[in-house]
Parts: structure tokens; sequence; C-alpha cells
């Protein structure tokens, strides 16, 4: 009897270890998927546009000063500067593709004074007014509307905030371009401590990203 | 205890990651460079001496005659250049002085405008003088001098609608 139920007892233990091996056994498999991430780029460019050579700075005195580096001429030289002179040229902004991934926003136009040139006459900022204007809205016939009025020297301290009239931001979307204008005025009244001097600057234009960033 | 520490810490790092992003946004410059903006300048060169051709220190009563005077332009910007004059000494008093007028530009607006000049230019004025045949012996010996002053002002923004003068003189 003992023997009997000792067999009994040994059948039960050798299935539960075949139940168990078998849960053991079952076709499985497992997948994973890898999630790649990467930040877009944000990057801006711009070249003159008045039908000049380009590259090339807006304003410059002589042909020579005005030429690629390639040395072709600039085409439009303003030549030397008399109070009462305003001059307006036309900078075109690109959010391109080959280095930027999003739309931005242009947010604020800096200048400041180029390195190298000797003899900066610096009071002339405050002699010289930079109105920059753009296109407001989409279209070849949209209005072209001031977004910034202020000295140069104001530029010269730090980024003048660009903005429609009505507050809003102004955008170029991936891909697109933006037209600005700069005009700058020689103030009328300047005196004679002027005359004969230069001022050299580099312009600014600034961006932020468009999305997340109403 | 040790989950609701982690959760407590995601969404600090949450937060600090959203407070943050206001001030990380994508920014992207660009710049155009070496814009030059050069005033130029208004400036008279040289004054030549009066040439009268004949001797004004030996004048009787009767006598006419011209003197002309130059003054070279050497200023980069285009300018109006002017002329006035002062006169002094006994030759230019009484009732029948010397008398002095300007010939080679014309009046405006109470200025003797010469006209519109460009560097390298010459402006020149004709000084003419009359002694009157009345004078009488009280001139005998008298002198006099006249100083010419020349002046120049930028013509760019600065042309009457005309184009007689420049709108001001300063």
């Amino acid at each position: 009897m003992n023997k009997k139920l000792l067999m009994v007892l040994g059948s039960t233990a050798a299935v539960a270890a075949v139940s168990i091996g078998g849960t053991l056994a079952l076709f499985s498999d497992a997948k994973s998927a890898t999630g790649d991430f990467a930040a877009g780029t944000l990057c801006i460019t711009s070249e003159r546009n008045d039908g000049d050579t380009t590259p090339g700075p807006m304003f410059y005195i002589t042909a020579e000063q005005g030429q690629t580096p390639d040395g072709l001429l600039g085409t439009l030289p303003t030549g030397v500067w008399a109070p009462g002179d305003s001059v307006t040229r036309t900078l075109n902004v690109y959010n391109p593709r080959s280095c930027s991934t999003m739309d931005a926003w242009l947010t604020a136009v800096s200048a400041r004074l180029t390195e190298g040139i000797p003899n900066q006459y610096v009071q002339m900022a405050d002699e010289l007014t930079v109105v920059i204007s753009t296109p407001y809205g989409e279209g070849s016939n949209a209005p072209t509307v001031t977004v910034a009025e202020a000295p140069l020297r104001d530029f010269l301290d730090g980024p003048v905030p660009i903005r429609y009239p009505d507050g809003s931001k102004i955008k170029v979307h991936l891909t697109g371009t933006r037209q600005m204008q700069f005009n700058v005025t020689f103030n009328r009244d300047a005196g004679n401590e002027f005359q004969d001097k230069t001022l050299v600057v580099d312009f600014i234009v600034h961006a932020e990203q468009m999305r997340n960033n109403p | 205890m040790k989950k609701i520490a982690l959760s407590l810490a995601t969404v600090g790092a949450l937060s600090a990651l959203i407070t943050g992003a206001s001030f990380a946004l994508f920014t992207a410059e660009s710049d155009n460079v070496n814009n030059t903006l050069s005033a130029g300048t208004v400036e008279l060169g040289e004054v030549t001496s009066f040439s009268c051709g004949v001797s004004t220190d030996n004048l009787a009563p009767g006598d006419s005659g011209s003197c002309t005077v130059s003054v070279t332009y050497v200023g980069s910007l285009e300018a109006w250049i002017g002329v006035e004059y002062e006169v002094d000494g006994e030759l230019f008093d009484g009732d029948n002085p010397l008398a002095i007028s300007l010939s080679g530009g014309n009046e405006v607006d109470g200025h003797y405008v010469l006209g519109k000049f460009s560097d390298g230019q010459t402006a020149t004025v004709t000084v003419n003088y009359q002694f009157p045949i009345e004078a009488g012996n009280e001139y005998q010996g008298a002198e006099g001098e006249i100083d010419l002053f020349f002046k120049a002002v930028q013509a760019r923004n600065n042309t009457k609608p005309d184009g007689s003068g420049p709108s001001s003189w300063n």
C-alpha cells in the first residue's frame, strides 16, 4: 500500500514536472523598435539685392568698396554723403533648406562697427537714421511697411526689435525669402564736424524659431 | 516610496525643461558686413590775389575798371559758391565814393551767387569799380580797401526749386 501510494505520488510529480517544462518551451518572439530623435536647425543667410553683384555690402562709397570677394565691382555706389542724403538698399534674407529645417521669425536688427577699420567716427551714428521696412502680407502686391526706425547709434547699442505696425512678428518660412529695405538718412542738420568722416558697420539680422514661439 | 520619489524627480525635470524652453529657443543671425558711410566735403581751395589789369593805386575821378579774383573749389561734394564784400577807408566815404559792383554771378535772395561747382573747378568774380567824376579834392590821397569773402555750401539737398542757388547758406 505504501509502495502504491508512493508510485502514485511519483507519477503526479512527473506529470507536474512535464507540465512545468511545457510552459518553459512555448513558442515566443520579441521585437524592439528604435526611435531616432534629432533637433532641427535654424539658420538664415542674406544678400544685398538691388540688381547689384553679390555678395557684398549694401552701402558703399566706391565701386571698389562694394566689390564681391571675386572682384566684381559693386554697381550701386552711393558716393560720399551730404547732409540730407537718403539712400535705400535691399537685403534679401533667406531661410534656406541647406542649413535650416524650420520656419523662423525675424526678430531684430543690430549693427556693429566693422573690425579693422581705423579712424571710425562713431559720432556719425547719431546723425544717421535707419528705417527698415518689409512687405506686410503675402503676394507681390503686399504693401511695404516700416518695422523699425532708429538712429544707427541704437542699432550699435544692441538689437532693435522689428515688428509690423500692428505688433505682429515678421516671418520667413523655411525656403522662403524676406525682402528687407534699409533706408539710411544723413541728418540734414549735421554740421561741418562730420565733413570727411567715415563710419563702417555690419548689419545683423536676428531670427528665432517660429514653432512653439508664438 | 522610491517610485514616488522618482515621479517627483520626473515632474521636476519636465518643469525645468518647460521653464527653460522659453529661454532656449533656436536662434540664428545673418550679417551684411562692411557698409561704408562716408561724409563728403565742402571745401574752398586757394584764392588768387586781385588781378586788375591796370594799377588801382593812382585813381583819378572818372576812372573805372575791373579786377578779377578766383577761388578753386576742392570739395568732394558739388557746392554753390557765393561771395560777399566789405569796403573800408576814406575812398569809400563822402558824397562821391568809389563805387563797387560785382559781376560774374547773380544776386539771389540778397546773396551774390557765382554758381555751382565741382571738385577742381574755379569760381571767378569780377569786381567793378568806378570813381565818380564829381569827386573833388577831398579825395586826393584817399585810400580804401575791399575785402572779398567767398563762401560755399553743399548743393545736394540744398538747391532752390528754380535752380538759381542754394536754399540756405548755413
